[in-house]
């Protein structure tokens, strides 16, 4: 398997000169291939060859003790007129709107805020960071009890602040509840996306600010005119993990209301989840699987087709 | 890859750049920010001392009377002990496993010159793309089907191979930086293969390796979906499964769920504040890799 190939090109352009003068004999290519091999098997046995079983099983009818038979595509004929699907993608919709207004909205805040910031900046980063490094679950379950219409911090804080009549049980009632159990998961990660944004802040060359500055430009103008465009390409970056992200939505709404109450919180992870382990329908919960991942394949190509400008040169 | 340049050269500038301008509405805002996102942690902090009572009538205030038993209800008849246990256990074997396997394929792909090395590194790197949880149902039966569905195994074994992608890539990158003629230098004194890779390329590798260790430490400790599915006895459940499953019975008072909540996320705390950098790094390159 493994050839010689003398000094090669391998790697990009800036990589630096692998070991020129080796040649690749026999007891070095079993070396390859023995320090090769625990990754490879592990990478296929349980990763490649996984993610190729469940596009296999998506087109078969099965329940995991009957003998698979084989249906051809009608389960992603199912999967598209599938009614609870729609309802869960619409709420999945919902992520990932709220992801992409609140939490790049506010991430997009924190960022100017901190580049403007004049002590502290690396401070409050850190401290904004925090409920990213925490379980999906332990925030999930920090606002379930912050949500819990009796004693919850929500419900106690509008109470002292004289609107107690808009307290209510936000996770229950099933107009909020979708709303409230996305929110944990659009929160957590604001931190996340200020980091990614401020490290393409500090790549905004100073000249032009001071250019800017000279020419007697406000405060808003420049974030507008200069900060903005040119962040735009690591923005970018936020909004497609922020639509993948929302796609795969599990944990947290699997641990505030488990899709509940009355499927008003299902999101199609969930669904998959239940489908296949509840319902035993491994074919169509396997479609689903595969549903999930082309969505998401399918949002970050048109994504990056129709919104990427060319590169900024500075 | 190019955004990979950029967030490693400016994650962390030594100094803050001038932006020449100033005000009070900024900072108001910064501080408030961190006040709220602090909150629901402190609020959850003072509530794990409180009992039911005094939740009721004083859900915000300092507790009374400080009642650390909670603390002990949740560890011993919450079971969160014995998940801290397993949490743990899981986690460092994933941990080790993930570093030996991947810095092993890490030093062949940036080292040694072979025709399809472009391509296997392209391979491994693919495995960014897949969401794990696509992978549940099958997962799910190779694991059954080798006899380790309900052990600590279970969780390991796919967590090793998750983790593997993010792993080649980020030390194969840092590896082929590494200069060569140290490991020229002992070609002539005549090491093995393996005597290099150990003595030369481990312990030129090692903030690298750290990265990788942080990562997986968190992703292993805080993951839900795969201990969900992958485990059904209690006794090995983890710290993600165990904390969850107080929501549905295993204990009447809001103070021991609290309780337990802070004790699940104190580790993961106490390595963020220790290694703030690493972690930052590790959680946010892996998004980046563009």
């Amino acid at each position: 398997m493994l050839r010689i190939k003398g000094i090669a090109d391998q790697g990009g352009e800036n990589s630096p000169p692998l070991m020129g003068g080796w040649n690749m004999t026999p007891k070095k290519m079993r070396t390859g291939i023995l320090f090769l091999a625990p990754a490879m098997l592990f990478y296929c046995f349980f990763v490649v060859f996984s993610i190729a079983r469940v596009i296999y099983y998506s087109f078969f009818k099965w329940n995991g003790l009957n003998f698979p038979q084989f249906v051809g595509v009608s389960n992603y004929v199912r999967l598209v007129n599938d009614q609870t699907v729609l309802a869960a993608f619409r709420n999945n919709l919902i992520a990932i709107a709220m992801a992409l207004i609140i939490q790049i909205g506010i991430a997009l805040i924190l960022t100017i805020s901190l580049s403007n910031c004049k002590f502290g900046a690396r401070f409050f980063r850190t401290v904004y960071f925090v409920p990213a490094v925490i379980s999906g679950v332990a925030v999930a379950m920090m606002f379930g009890q912050a949500m819990n219409p009796d004693y919850g911090l929500i419900n106690t804080s509008l109470r002292l602040i004289g609107l107690g009549t808009l307290a209510r049980p936000w996770l229950s009632n099933s107009n909020t509840a979708i709303y409230a159990a996305l929110l944990p998961q659009t929160l957590q990660y604001i931190g996340w996306n200020v980091i990614i944004l401020v490290a393409g802040i500090y790549n905004i060359p100073d000249s032009l600010y001071e250019a800017a500055y000279l020419d007697g430009v406000s405060n808003l103008q420049k974030t507008w005119y200069i900060t903005l465009p040119l962040l735009w390409e690591v923005i970018q970056i936020c909004i497609i993990s922020a639509i993948t992200g929302s796609l795969q939505g599990f944990t947290h709404v699997m641990v505030l209301t488990g899709g509940g109450p009355n499927s008003a919180t299902e999101l199609v992870g969930l669904l998959m989840y239940h489908r296949t382990f509840q319902w035993l329908q491994f074919g169509y919960g396997s479609s689903i699987s595969v549903g999930i991942f082309l969505v998401g394949l399918l949002f970050s190509v048109l994504f990056k087709r129709y919104f990427s400008s060319d590169k900024i040169e500075y | 890859m190019e955004n990979l340049q950029i967030l490693e050269s400016s994650l962390f500038p030594e100094r803050q750049k001038p932006k020449h301008r100033k005000g009070i509405s900024t900072q108001i805002i910064l501080i408030a920010t961190a006040l709220i996102t602090m909150m629901p942690l402190l609020w959850i902090l003072m509530g794990s001392f409180k009992n039911n009572n005094e939740l009721f009538l004083n859900s915000f205030g300092i507790p009374h009377i400080w009642r650390f038993e909670n603390y002990y209800q949740a560890w011993k008849n919450g079971n969160i002990g014995a998940d801290f246990f397993n949490s743990t256990f899981i986690c460092c074997v994933s941990i080790i496993c993930i570093l030996l396997i991947t810095s092993m394929a890490a030093y062949i792909l940036s080292r040694f010159q072979f025709r399809l090395n472009f391509m296997i590194y392209s391979f491994f790197l693919m495995g960014l793309m897949i969401p794990w949880a696509s992978n549940l149902l099958p997962l799910f039966l190779t694991l059954k089907k080798i006899g380790v569905y309900d052990t600590y195994w279970a969780l390991i074994l796919p967590y090793i191979s998750f983790e593997i992608p993010f792993g080649v890539f980020i030390l194969t990158g840092f590896m082929k930086s590494i200069p060569t003629e140290l490991e020229e230098a002992a070609v002539i004194d005549g090491c093995s293969n393996w005597a290099i890779f150990m003595h030369v390329i481990i312990p030129l590798s090692k903030p690298v390796l750290s990265t990788v260790a942080i990562l997986t430490f968190l992703d292993v400790w805080n993951e839900y979906l795969f201990a969900l599915v992958f485990l059904s006895n209690p006794a090995h459940f983890t710290l993600s499964l165990g904390l969850a499953a107080f929501q549905t019975g295993r204990v009447q008072y809001y103070g021991i769920i609290m309780a337990g909540i802070i004790i699940s996320i104190i580790p993961v705390l106490f390595v963020y504040i220790l290694l703030q950098k690493q972690v930052i790094k590790g959680m946010t390159t892996g998004a980046v890799k563009g």
